[in-house]
């Protein structure tokens, strides 16, 4: 497991976020750590770019904020799912997994001609 | 997806939950999001042993660019913060307006009524304020309207838009500086047009060439007058678009062709833009003046309109010191013409509207007086009906709405209510407007220009916001001073389910409501009243001759053919013969008086053995009416002196002139002017004999008193240009004027088929046109009037039911103790008179401050005409007790068992 991190693709991250919100409720620092821990570490996001795309997601009424109390009894601003977010999350998935197939399948024709 | 979590989304948008948490500070959130994290982080270091503070410094460089987050946040967070407060404002107006309309349909009668009675007062006055606009306010269809202005001569006897002579529009053309361009023209006149048909009098503008160029105006079609038309044979026309539409239908062939105006050829060079209208409304085509018609030595007759353009840097100010000056020197250099003669110069969008602009605004006065009246009864629907909702206020207030809400939502229900009756109102405006163009006297000019357009949209709007406010703001004031009660007055409210004797009373504020609206009905009462009276004045005036059954018809002989007096004599003579042979007629004279209407020719003339005073040598001018056949027989003017014109006062007979009393008067105070002679020319001669002295007859504008006149026989006129002629026709009947009309084409077509007769009317028509500016304000005044008597009946009607209501224990006691059904019935009638008498004590004091301005409207009544007064005072004492008669009997109704059981 020693291969190189790669950088997270451009508008891919929200849907990373979106997916991890899907399992509840989550402050920036713990969506940050399961992304970390389901991709061993081979995704580099940086933390100062996380905030933006939470807050931008906020704002398209995707997610929704509280403050609540964090494990260890701090302050701490909790993201969940709307309604929406949770279409947009299908939907991104959908697409993001029907373009990883079709590129597939180019990559696998490109393979077998050469 | 999977797991789906539970819970389901409520309705509210999630920021506006998240928003309420999180409070509204943005840059302290986003601070504390971002210091969590870091936090987070060192934590995890200092887990792994490391220092807190070397934990710190790792964590913000593991961060990365935390000043671009915190930033980026923060924008986002003030972005959402402005679109909440928007979306706040608009969900809570939507949720008001969205209430005021449950409410407003709770109580459809009551809603309906507000509607209806904003309807009347919105619709009125917009429709006053489109003609106010097309008339007064918008700018003149020609290109920089404001550097346009008139010249007139001041005459001797003070008349400040005396026409100018040909002379002076010379001199004052090659003198003045002040302008860049100066044109003159001729007053609108008819000339015989045969097309295809029958022939017809049409109407035309002389004009100067260079006038044209002064107005700016350009043909849509072909061109207008240039420079050199001025030296051409002048047989050019500009058809105006109105003319060409009705007698060639659009048709562009028409340019170029020879069409016959008089019965001389002339080409067509051009169609002006359906918009231009000049000098005013109706004018069919316009012919040059060209350089070898203008006489530059004519300073006698004057009948010349003038209109310049103001040069660069140039003010009517400084034109108007360049103008005195240079008739200074006209006056030196031409004394026997020119003394005592004036200059003035005036705005020219002003000079068109100088004369209805009183009318227009005494009609904008009355229409927003009306809308007064109708918010002052509004407001009073409303505060009769926020009593009512005492209770659902202080219920309301009682579960946390606060006071500012409250306030909202009343003024919410207002606006709504009001924006109902605004649209009705513009939709009635349109239908009365288009009512009102139809009634208004034709000499109000530019109503071409009247039209629902985005400003007078605009004017009924605004109107009906300040409406809304206004008679909104009646019970939003009462729901604050209510306010003053809060604790106690929700158990008061809650009590006083059926007494509302409470601290909530609205008797003062609606009394005096009502004295207002009353008192404004007076005014407008008064104002309507002084002019019917007018309009009885006018209709019993004594026109100093027999009025019944004349009729009138106008022709005018071309000069191309008719080209001497002897020529016109001859004509006129045997079309007199021909008409006095007609059925029904009992009579026929001809005049060059325009019967029934202003403006009449002038002759200034010398008093044989008497040097005149005035410097020309001359007595000042007076009308001078030139007249055939037996004139003063058939209009039953009665001879006083001497006699009438005969037969033998032919063209080589010893010339004559009768003269009229009030210039026999004027002049031969203390003799008889029969015998005496006078001179149009000058001192020398050459005489005419008076022979007689006839009463005076008021043969112009029915509100025209008679003044001086003189006259001479038609068949001894000098001037070959008196081509025109009125028949003055005594009728056995009332005056039929279709049958009379075709009888008298048919014997002029006899004489000459291509000779139109134009404007065949009884004398009573032509009198009630040159009044259709009065009528026009009596009837608009008078349906203001009994409008704002009515709302203000049913004001009276409404404060003095709920009274009654207010008051039942007080008349139950009554008649417990044993009044009866009169003395009851005393006690609401006197208070309505009270407040009818306190409303024309207030209402006479307004009235007496604005009669003035009618005074330009009324004839022969003083704005101070006490008979109207006290009419109108008792007028509104009436429709007081009238109104209070149901109300008065509902309280002897009383049961007096209920209403002292219910206290």
């Amino acid at each position: 497991m020693a291969r190189a991190e790669v950088d997270v693709l451009q508008g891919t991250l929200d849907m990373l976020v979106l997916k991890a919100l899907a399992w509840g409720r989550m402050h920036g620092y713990s969506i940050l750590s399961w992304l970390r821990q389901t991709t061993d570490g081979e995704l580099r996001i940086e933390d100062a770019a996380l905030y933006p795309a939470l807050h931008r997601m906020e704002a398209r009424g995707l997610i929704e904020a509280e403050w609540g109390l964090s494990e260890n009894n701090r302050k701490a601003k909790f993201y969940r799912l709307t309604t929406r977010g949770r279409r947009e999350l299908r939907a991104e998935a959908e697409t993001w997994t029907r373009y990883v197939s079709v590129i597939g399948k180019v990559l696998a024709a490109a393979e077998q001609g050469a | 997806m999977t797991n789906q979590p539970r819970d389901r989304e409520s309705s509210a948008p999630a920021w506006r939950r998240y928003l309420r948490l999180r409070g509204a500070d943005v840059r302290a959130d986003v601070a504390d999001e971002l210091e969590f994290h870091i936090d987070m982080i060192a934590a995890r270091h200092v887990a792994n042993g490391v220092s807190p503070d070397e934990a710190r410094a790792r964590a913000r460089t593991e961060f990365g660019d935390m000043e671009r987050a915190r930033r980026l946040c923060e924008d986002i967070g003030a972005e959402q913060e402005r679109r909440h407060e928007w979306s706040e404002l608009l969900d809570s107006v939507r949720k008001d307006v969205r209430f005021a309309v449950r409410s407003l349909r709770r109580a459809p009668g009551f809603t309906a009524a507000i509607v209806l009675t904003l309807a009347l007062g919105i619709g009125a006055s917009t429709a006053i304020f489109s003609i106010v606009r097309g008339v007064l306010l918008r700018p003149l269809p020609y290109a920089d309207p404001a550097r346009l202005v008139r010249i007139w001569e001041v005459s001797p006897r003070g008349d400040d838009h005396n026409v100018a002579s040909i002379g002076n529009y010379a001199s004052w053309r090659s003198a003045a500086k002040s302008f860049s361009v100066m044109g003159a023209h001729g007053a609108p006149h008819g000339v015989s047009y045969v097309g295809d048909g029958d022939p017809t009098q049409i109407t035309v503008v002389e004009a100067t060439p260079s006038l044209m160029q002064t107005l700016g105006a350009r043909a849509a079609l072909g061109r207008s007058f240039v420079p050199d038309d001025a030296t051409g044979d002048g047989r050019i026309v500009v058809l105006s678009h109105q003319f060409w539409q009705r007698r060639f239908g659009l048709d562009r062939g028409v340019i170029g062709r020879r069409l016959m105006f008089n019965g001389v050829p002339h080409s067509v060079i051009g169609i002006m833009p359906e918009e231009f209208e000049f000098p005013a409304a109706g004018v069919d085509i316009w012919r040059p003046v060209t350089d070898d018609q203008i006489d530059s030595n004519e300073r006698r007759s004057h009948n010349w309109l003038v209109v310049a353009r103001l040069a660069p840097g140039a003010t009517i100010t400084s034109a108007r010191a360049e103008m005195r000056s240079i008739t200074g020197g006209l006056a030196r250099e031409y004394p026997q013409y020119m003394t005592g003669y004036g200059t003035n110069v005036v705005a020219m969008g002003d000079d068109l509207v100088v004369r209805v602009r009183p009318l227009l605004l005494v009609l904008m006065a009355g229409a927003t007086l009306l809308l007064v009246v109708a918010c002052a009864n509004i407001a009073n629907l409303l505060l009769a009906r926020a009593v009512s909702r005492r209770r659902e206020m202080a219920v309301r207030g009682a579960l946390g709405a606060a006071r500012g809400r409250l306030l909202r939502q009343l003024l919410t229900e207002s606006l709504v209510v009001a924006l109902l009756g605004g649209a009705l109102g513009v939709g009635a405006a349109a239908v009365l407007t288009r009512a009102l163009l139809a009634l208004a006297p034709s000499d109000i000019p530019r109503l071409t220009a009247v039209h629902m357009d985005g400003s007078v949209l605009a004017y009924a709007l605004v109107s009906t916001i300040v409406a809304g406010l206004l008679f909104g703001l009646a019970p939003a004031v009462r729901l604050l001073a209510a306010d003053r009660f809060r604790g106690q007055s929700l158990q008061l409210a809650l009590r006083a389910s059926g007494d509302r004797a409470g601290s909530g009373r609205t008797g003062p504020t609606r009394s005096l409501l009502l004295v207002g609206e009353l008192a404004i009905s007076l005014v407008l009462l008064t104002g309507a009243g002084l002019l019917l009276r007018s309009a009885q004045r006018l209709g019993r005036i004594d026109y100093g001759y027999r009025t019944d059954g004349l009729v009138t018809a106008s022709l005018d002989l071309p000069h191309a053919r008719y080209d001497s007096t002897a020529r016109h004599v001859q004509f006129y003579d045997r079309l007199l013969e021909r008409v006095s042979d007609l059925p029904n007629v009992s009579g026929v004279a001809g005049t060059t008086e325009s019967l029934g209407a202003t403006g009449e020719t002038t002759f200034s003339f010398a008093v044989e053995g008497r040097p005149s005073r005035n410097a020309s040598g001359r007595e000042d001018p007076q009308p001078l009416r030139v007249v055939a056949g037996d004139y003063f027989r058939v209009l039953g003017i009665p001879l006083r002196r001497g006699r009438a014109f005969t037969a033998a006062d032919r063209a080589g007979g010893p010339p004559v002139v009768i003269v009229n009393e009030s210039l026999a008067r004027l002049h031969w105070p203390d003799r008889d002017p029969v015998g005496a002679r006078i001179s149009l020319v000058g001192p020398s001669g050459p005489w005419l004999q008076i022979v007689g002295v006839v009463g005076d007859a008021r043969t112009t504008a029915a509100d025209e008193a008679a003044a001086p006149a003189f006259y001479m026989p038609f068949a001894q006129k000098r001037w070959s240009w008196m081509t025109w002629l009125t028949l003055v026709v005594r009728t056995n009947g009332t005056g039929d004027t279709t049958s009379l009309g075709s009888a008298l084409r048919g014997a002029v077509r006899q004489l000459d088929p291509e000779l139109p007769v134009h404007r065949v009317a009884t004398v009573h028509q032509l009198y009630r046109e040159s009044i259709a500016r009065r009528r026009f304000a009596t009837v608009l005044s008078g349906a203001f009037a009994v409008a704002a008597l009515l709302l203000g009946m049913v004001g009276m009607y409404g404060v003095l039911s709920y009274g009654v209501v207010q008051r039942r224990r007080e008349f139950g006691i009554r008649i417990a103790l044993g009044a009866r059904a009169a003395q009851v019935t005393s006690v609401v009638v006197r208070e309505a008179l009270v407040l009818a008498a306190i409303a024309v004590a207030i209402g006479s004091v307004a009235a007496l401050a604005l009669t003035r301005l009618l005074s330009d409207l009324l004839f022969e009544v003083s704005p101070t005409d006490p008979a109207t007064f006290v009419t109108v005072a008792a007028l509104v004492a009436v429709v007081a007790g009238l109104a209070s008669w149901v109300p008065a009997r509902r309280a002897t109704r009383i049961d007096p068992a209920s209403t002292i059981r219910d206290a």
